[in-house]
């Protein structure tokens, strides 16, 4: 079987196939006249019937096996190279070229490569870039994909232009300075791979940026924090050339060279700013018997050929552990009434243990009404109470309300939260903030049907009678 | 001007009732005293008044006045009530003249009244008339001659005096006059009485027309014979009943309510700035050219047109006791509302020809109408047999008089009662009988009145007669053909002998 | 349903009616001046032309404008039916003792305008000007139930305002506002009927 010719007449089967679609998708194409069309139809339907005719002479009689045992026993690709090589051959010429010869390791590049090839017969080139980085000798594959050249993709000049775009071909090299960058074609016609022209390269590395550094204790305003309480070590960082970054806490404590070091790997994403956080909570930084001392910090990044750092910072500082504990936060109402309306005696009560303070004062606050409350603005004090220490005994404290709330708080709920002139076990100096009941509609204390309704009433009947009396004996007269 | 409303007698007291109605709410239904603790009782013009009443049952039966020794306003009085029950004394008195002082109210007679006061005045055992000083004390307190020095200066009392009286009602006037009398003492103050003359046929009381004719000229008599100056009103308003029965059908209630609408003019206490009524200025002008009291018909319209010549004419065409309005000498307009006074005063110029001097306008604010009260003053006179003429006033008084004098003749026995002692029978005889009795003097007036004498000289009624007194000789005002001179010779040894006399 | 439009109304009859009072006076005073031939002053006209009507009307009279205003403020501004929470009484509520916050309202709104009446009220107010039938002056003092009912059905309305409510009182609800507006209103034009009156019939 002639496989040779097989695979010429599928192709061009194929071709002559794709060329009626086009046709007929043109119909609607304003600058082809119908008739255009009829006549280019017509043509090629004829090259399909002759096609389709020396294609069937040559698969007459053979199976769908036939066919591919013969594709596969006759195809030797070298025995076709052999046989199909043309006698006179000449390289075609690559040049390559770059858009800029001095470039950052994440640099996006475009490179552009030129093929002229003036042999008859083409084949099929492939194309990789290699580069040679300082240092080594040899040229080595570059995270490029390869580019493929059909023997039809040259223009009437025999000129066919590559291009590899959005390309960061040197985010992987670690070694910066002078490099050589070539272009390797493998040519099927010959036999050894041969070669563009070389363009010299110097690859720059972008150092890792620190963007902004902060300390956050919780609840203090001077960098300071018990050692339960989840202090963050905030940073934001970026690269511009894209490279993950190693980013290190190294906490210092104060008059020692005792270290604690912690990395995180970031990566970075195009260039953008990364936030990275170490959190107390997260890593342990800090234990118990951290307490009352003073820390300084460093942050340290490194794109693993550079590392940068913030220099020495202060912070934080631990403070002594807590020193009572609260809970149990309770809140009802002080009568049998199920309704919660604004008036009544509403009692709150939490339980407190304080072994070592002295006038611990505890507040109970209420949320303003309509608020949720986000400030301490958004409070109101309803009472306090002074504790006195009682060793390892738990207390209770109770606030019983008379009126808490006003007309205002009428449908909305109330928050309520306890606040102590002492950190907590959890460090702080309030309780959470905990939402209370819906406060019913309801306004007027009385009922209609009720003595004081009535006497109410009666007093204004009296009252506007009188009144009118009065005024005509005192000012009329 | 504030006005004293003193209702005597039944009408009197059922027509005060209506001028005394309370202007204010929720008056029924609260006690008179209290009045919202500190109120007080509010008429119209907020006029004040009372009712003197002489038969005790009738001012019991109704449920207007109260008792006024009570505190009760409106109150009533029954002057007896003034009267110490000492049997020994007024049995003398009932012994001696016949008349009981104690005895109940008085029927259509008006003799028995004139009487007792007579009587108080004769016998001086019995000291001063204590139901007139009952009278004058009740009435005085709502008047500016209150004893007490403050309420003399309250604005808010009365300063001149109106009684109403029906004219052949039994009652009678014989408590005005005295009281006239005590006001006399005091000051210049007007007194009007508002006399409603009885109508014809028989009464309520199914009293005879004569009776009550002889009644209510008896009170004319003594109303008009007064001499300025001593215990003579300032005016009788003459209110033919006749004349209303025949409009209300004998409606006493709407003939008590229509008498206070048309008196409401006069009634009315507000004034305009600048047009002050002073009551003495009236009362001045009222007897000017006069030696008696003035007779005055009131002529009465009420309108929403502000048209003077409208609300004249339509006055004068409904005058309260027939007269023909071109004969009164002088005349009073009292005005309310937004009429022209002077419109006014021409209008009734222009109607009746009395000078414009002789015309006095007063006007008041009103209560959305314009109305008026003409006053004409003695509207008769000036034309010989005008009794003969059915609408005039002469008619009227002519029928009165005459009905009067046939009671006299024929009823003697109803008169003079057999069970009056001698010295009654005697007086009553020479009082009704006599030569200087009533009977001659109304014999006497009917002449005046058929020729026509004017009552700038004399009126129909002009010698005073008094029944247990002497009474003088008819003064028969003759004009001689006799010089000016004797003329006046005469009228001044008249006059002179009266005052020698000291008449009131 | 809201009931704003009634403020509107009650605004428009005292308007109407303070503007036929300015009128009717100065009408009266020309007339005056007509019938005394000029050189009156107003107050003077009005101090003499004044009559007084009795003081069980007036004080009726007086009390039911007091009322009137009263009852007009109860009206809206007791609960926030119609107006917002912010202006009404509801908002000092808090402030008022309990066995006092339901007259509490009430007792301050009378005696601002009774102090206000006892200010301005004097011996020659308004009806001292017109005259007043009998009937009238029964219809007025009627207006002091009235307007007593009026604020009364505003009170209970309040109180079942914020209550949780079954259909019976949302039904008596529907039913009562409505009445207490029109007794307020009825009850303005009475005490405002002398003033057109007397326009009507050219003052006093």
């Amino acid at each position: 079987m002639n496989l040779n010719k097989l695979i010429s007449l599928t192709l061009a089967y194929a071709l002559f196939i794709s060329a009626i679609c086009m046709v007929g998708s043109s119909q609607d194409d304003d600058y082809v006249t119908h008739s255009e069309l009829r006549a280019v139809t017509e043509y090629l339907e004829g090259e399909i019937d002759v096609l389709e005719t020396e294609i069937n002479n040559i698969t007459e009689g053979l199976s769908l096996d036939d066919i591919k045992h013969g594709l596969m026993e006759d195809y030797d690709f070298e025995e076709w190279v052999r046989t199909n090589i043309p006698e006179e051959y000449t390289n075609p010429t690559i040049s390559l070229s770059v858009d800029n010869t001095e470039i950052y390791r994440g640099q996006m590049m475009e490179i552009t490569t030129n093929v002229v090839n003036r042999n008859d017969i083409r084949s099929t080139l492939m194309l990789t870039l290699e580069i040679r980085i300082p240092g080594n000798e040899a040229y080595d594959l570059i995270n490029a994909p390869p580019k493929w050249v059909s023997p039809n993709s040259y223009d009437n000049q025999d000129r066919s232009e590559v291009k590899w775009t959005n390309l960061k071909p040197f985010s992987d090299v670690m070694s910066m300075g002078e490099l050589s960058m070539r272009v390797r074609v493998d040519d099927p016609y010959v036999t050894d791979p041969y070669y563009s022209n070389v363009v010299g390269l110097n690859l720059i590395d972008n150092d890792p940026r620190i963007i902004s550094k902060e300390l956050e204790c919780v609840g203090s305003e001077d960098d300071s924090a018990t050692h339960r309480q989840n202090t963050k070590f905030k940073l934001e960082v970026a690269d511009d050339d894209g490279d993950d970054l190693e980013v290190t806490l190294c906490i210092t404590e104060n008059g020692t060279d005792l270290e604690r070091n912690f990395t995180e790997y970031v990566p970075v994403r195009n260039g953008a700013t990364s936030e990275v956080i170490f959190s107390n909570r997260d890593y342990g930084i800090f234990k118990e018997e951290d307490a009352g001392k003073n820390f300084t910090h460093i942050y340290m990044v490194s794109d693993g050929l550079k590392t940068v750092d913030t220099g020495e910072l202060n912070g934080p500082t631990i403070k002594k552990p807590p020193q009572i504990w609260t809970g149990n936060y309770r809140r009802g109402l002080e009568d049998e009434d199920v309704n919660y309306f604004w008036w009544g005696k509403y009692n709150f009560s939490m339980k407190v243990e304080n072994p070592d303070v002295t006038d611990l004062k505890v507040r109970l606050q209420v949320s303003k009404p309509g608020i949720k409350p986000r400030n301490d603005t958004d409070w109101r004090t309803l009472g306090e109470k002074s504790v006195e220490p009682e060793e390892d005994k738990m207390q209770n404290v109770y606030f019983v309300i008379d009126e808490p709330f006003n007309p205002e708080y009428c449908g909305t709920n109330f928050y309520y939260r306890f606040t102590y002139t002492a950190p907590d076990q959890h460090g702080n100096e309030f309780s959470n903030t905990t939402k209370g009941y819906l406060i019913d509609d309801r306004v007027i204390r009385s009922d209609v049907e009720s003595w004081t309704a009535i006497f109410n009433i009666l007093l204004i009947v009296l009252m506007s009678l009188l009144g009118g009396f009065v005024i005509e004996r005192g000012s009329y007269r | 001007m504030k006005v004293c409303v003193v209702g005597i007698g039944g009408c009197g007291g059922a027509v005060a009732e209506c001028f005394l109605q309370n202007q204010d709410i929720l008056g029924g239904y609260l006690p008179n005293k209290l009045h919202c603790a500190g109120g007080y009782y509010k008429s119209f013009g907020n006029i004040r008044g009372l009712w003197i009443e002489a038969a005790k049952t009738d001012a019991i039966s109704q449920k207007f006045f109260g008792p006024l020794g009570n505190g009760c306003y409106p109150g009533y009085i029954i002057p007896k009530d003034a009267i110490i029950k000492d049997e020994s004394l007024y049995g003398n008195i009932r012994q001696k003249y016949g008349f009981d002082v104690l005895g109940e109210g008085f029927f259509s007679k008006a003799e028995p009244l004139k009487a007792i006061n007579e009587i108080f005045d004769i016998e001086n055992e019995l000291g001063q008339n204590p139901m007139m000083n009952y009278a004058w004390s009740s009435i005085q307190q709502y008047t500016t001659l209150s004893s007490n020095l403050s309420q003399g200066k309250d604005s808010s009392l009365c300063d001149s005096m109106l009684f109403v009286i029906s004219l052949g009602g039994g009652t009678g006037t014989g408590f005005i006059n005295p009281v006239t009398k005590k006001i006399r003492e005091k000051a210049q103050f007007p007194v009007f009485v508002l006399g409603i003359l009885t109508e014809g046929g028989k009464d309520q009381r199914h009293v005879s027309e004569d009776q009550r004719s002889l009644s209510a000229t008896i009170s004319m008599y003594d109303l008009i014979t007064k001499r300025r100056g001593g215990e003579a009103i300032s005016g009788l308003i003459l209110v033919d009943n006749q004349i209303l029965t025949e409009r209300f059908q004998g409606d006493y209630h709407k003939i008590d309510n229509y008498i206070f609408e048309i008196m409401r003019p006069f009634l009315e206490s507000r004034e305009y700035p600048k047009k002050h009524l002073d009551p003495l200025h009236l009362d001045g002008n009222l007897w000017k050219d006069l030696k008696h009291p003035a007779i005055l018909v009131p002529c009465h319209c009420a309108d929403n047109n502000d048209d003077a010549s409208h609300l004249v004419r339509c006055a004068l065409e409904n005058p309260l006791f027939n007269c023909n309005p071109a004969k009164a000498d002088r005349a009073y307009i009292f005005a309310r509302g937004f009429v022209n006074p002077e419109g006014l005063r021409d209008a009734l110029h222009n109607e009746i020809k009395v000078s414009k001097d002789h015309i006095g306008v007063y006007p008041k604010p009103g209560d959305g109408i314009n109305e008026i009260l003409i006053l004409l003053r003695n509207p008769y006179g000036g034309n010989i047999g005008a009794q003969n003429d059915s609408k005039s006033f002469e008619r009227r008084i002519y029928d009165l008089i005459s009905r009067a004098s046939n009671y006299i003749t024929s009823s003697k026995v109803d008169i003079i009662l057999d069970s009056y002692p001698e010295i009654t029978r005697n007086a009553l005889e020479n009082y009704f009988y006599g030569d200087s009795g009533l009977l001659k003097m109304l014999e006497v007036s009917r002449d005046r009145i058929a020729k026509g004498e004017k009552p700038g000289e004399e009126p129909f009624f002009s010698q005073e007669l008094k029944i247990f007194e002497e009474n003088e000789p008819i003064e028969v005002f003759v004009q001689t053909s006799g010089s000016e001179d004797e003329k006046i010779r005469s009228i001044v040894k008249q006059e002179v002998e009266k005052a020698l006399r000291g008449t009131g | 349903m809201n009931y704003i439009f009634g403020m509107g109304i009650f605004f428009i009859l005292m308007a109407l009616g303070s503007g036929l009072h300015i009128l009717n006076l100065l009408k009266t005073y020309k007339k005056v001046q007509k019938i005394t031939e000029g050189d009156v002053q107003m107050g003077e006209v009005i101090k003499k032309i004044s009559r007084n009507h009795g003081p069980n009307f007036t004080a009726f009279a007086i009390t039911s404008w007091i009322l009137l205003i009263t009852a007009f403020v109860h009206f809206y501004f007791f609960a926030p039916v119609d107006l917002p929470k912010g202006v009404t009484y509801f908002r000092f509520i808090s402030l008022m003792p309990s066995f006092l916050e339901i007259s509490g309202f009430g007792i301050f709104m009378l005696v601002l305008f009774g102090i206000i009446a006892a200010l301005f009220i004097r011996k020659h107010w308004l009806y001292s000007f017109y005259p007043v039938s009998n009937r009238m002056k029964r219809y007025i003092a009627l207006t002091v139930p009235m307007l007593l009912v009026s604020i009364i059905i505003s009170i209970v309305l309040g109180i079942w305002y914020s209550s949780t409510l079954d259909s019976e009182i949302e039904f008596w609800i529907e039913i009562l506002r409505p009445v207490a507006l029109a007794l307020l209103l009825v009850s303005e034009g009475i005490l405002i009927w002398p003033v057109i009156a007397g326009f009507k019939e050219g003052a006093t």
